[in-house]
């Protein structure tokens, strides 16, 4: 069914939006959940959260992207899983590989947040995304937002593994010396 | 919350465009049916060449070649000339169809000669052979093989 046709039963506030939801976007949300959490039940539970939170948020949104859209709740969702998770029981998984990968790019700062900085990072990420070669810019992505094993990247590309981590690795750089140029203190 | 895990987070809110670009494909299921797919698809192939071609398979030597026509082989100080004419064979006892199986252990490494024959011993690695016959046949018969052409050839009395 068309994103278009899905969206307007959630405005109608018709139950059958979830049910359409599932069918077409239920495994991606899957994918991007188990990534993170790698427990299918976990990635089941998040995916229904999911779920619930686009229905709450439709209306009044009206997404032009359907399934990033489940994609971005899906990941906030499994990142605060994780979260929980790992505080009681100490690492491991991708998303700590992961993290200690992305201490690279972050330059040195002090400790204050605010919404404020955060629009700018934002920005800056999207600008530095923008000024990436397409191959590059979909391992990294891949690597951080869908936090897959370098392993699956390699064989979806067709490259070795050590290709990859270099392409990231060099491409981790670029970010902190973007970031550092544009004094984002993190 | 830690720095690396702020980045982290707000890399959630990174431009759609780029998340729909990097969707992950669900490759790896579909590869592996093509794979077998293809594979089965290759070996219904083959045992339809086999079956279809199996019986009336091209000889591997090839007796009627008049290429051949008089060429004649000097080993071990016997003179050869090769049988081109499936007549000839069958006189000798060579069955019908010459295949893989007649050719028998390697003998030598042949050259061509411009003296009493054709082809003679060569000293060294060449990619002419000359083979044993694993046929009893009625008279002494070897294998010639020049490049991809393989002939019979029989012995003759100087």
């Amino acid at each position: 069914m068309d994103d278009e046709k899905i969206i307007a039963l959630y405005w109608d506030r018709s139950e059958e939006a979830i049910s359409q939801t599932s069918e077409k976007y239920g495994r991606y949300c899957r994918a991007v959940a188990y990534s993170i959490l790698k427990s299918a039940e976990e990635a089941e539970e998040c995916t229904n959260d999911t779920y619930l939170r686009a229905w709450n948020a439709i209306p009044p949104a009206k997404p032009n992207n359907l399934r990033t859209f489940l994609g971005k709740i899906t990941r906030n969702l499994s990142l605060n899983r994780w979260e929980k998770l790992s505080a009681e029981k100490r690492g491991g998984g991708e998303v700590s590989v992961v993290l200690d990968e992305l201490a690279e790019c972050v330059p040195s700062s002090d400790d204050t947040e605010s919404a404020a900085e955060d629009a700018l990072i934002r920005d800056a990420l999207d600008r530095f995304l923008k000024g990436l070669p397409r191959e590059t810019r979909k391992i990294f992505i891949r690597r951080y937002w869908y936090m897959s094993p370098i392993k699956e990247i390699a064989e979806e590309f067709g490259f070795t593994e050590n290709k990859v981590s270099v392409a990231l690795y060099r491409t981790r750089e670029k970010l902190r010396k973007t970031l550092e140029k544009e004094g984002i203190l993190l | 919350m830690m720095k690396n895990e702020r980045l982290l987070r707000l890399f959630n809110d990174i431009d759609e465009k780029h998340i729909e670009e990097a969707v992950p494909t669900v490759k790896k299921a579909r590869r592996r049916w093509v794979k077998w797919a293809a594979l089965a698809a290759c070996l219904c192939l083959i045992l339809v060449g086999a079956f279809a071609f199996g019986k009336d398979k091209a000889p591997v030597l090839t007796p009627n070649d008049s290429a051949a026509s008089g060429v004649a082989t000097l080993y071990n100080d016997k003179i050869y000339i090769a049988l081109i004419s499936l007549e000839e064979c069958k006189a000798v006892g060579l069955p019908e169809t010459v295949t893989e199986d007649v050719i028998g252990e390697h003998l030598a490494f042949m050259k061509l000669d411009g003296g009493v024959a054709d082809y003679v011993e060569a000293s060294g690695e060449t990619d002419i052979e000359l083979y044993a016959c694993t046929v009893n046949t009625t008279r002494e018969v070897l294998i010639l093989r020049d490049g991809e052409a393989f002939w019979p050839i029989v012995r003759i009395e100087k």
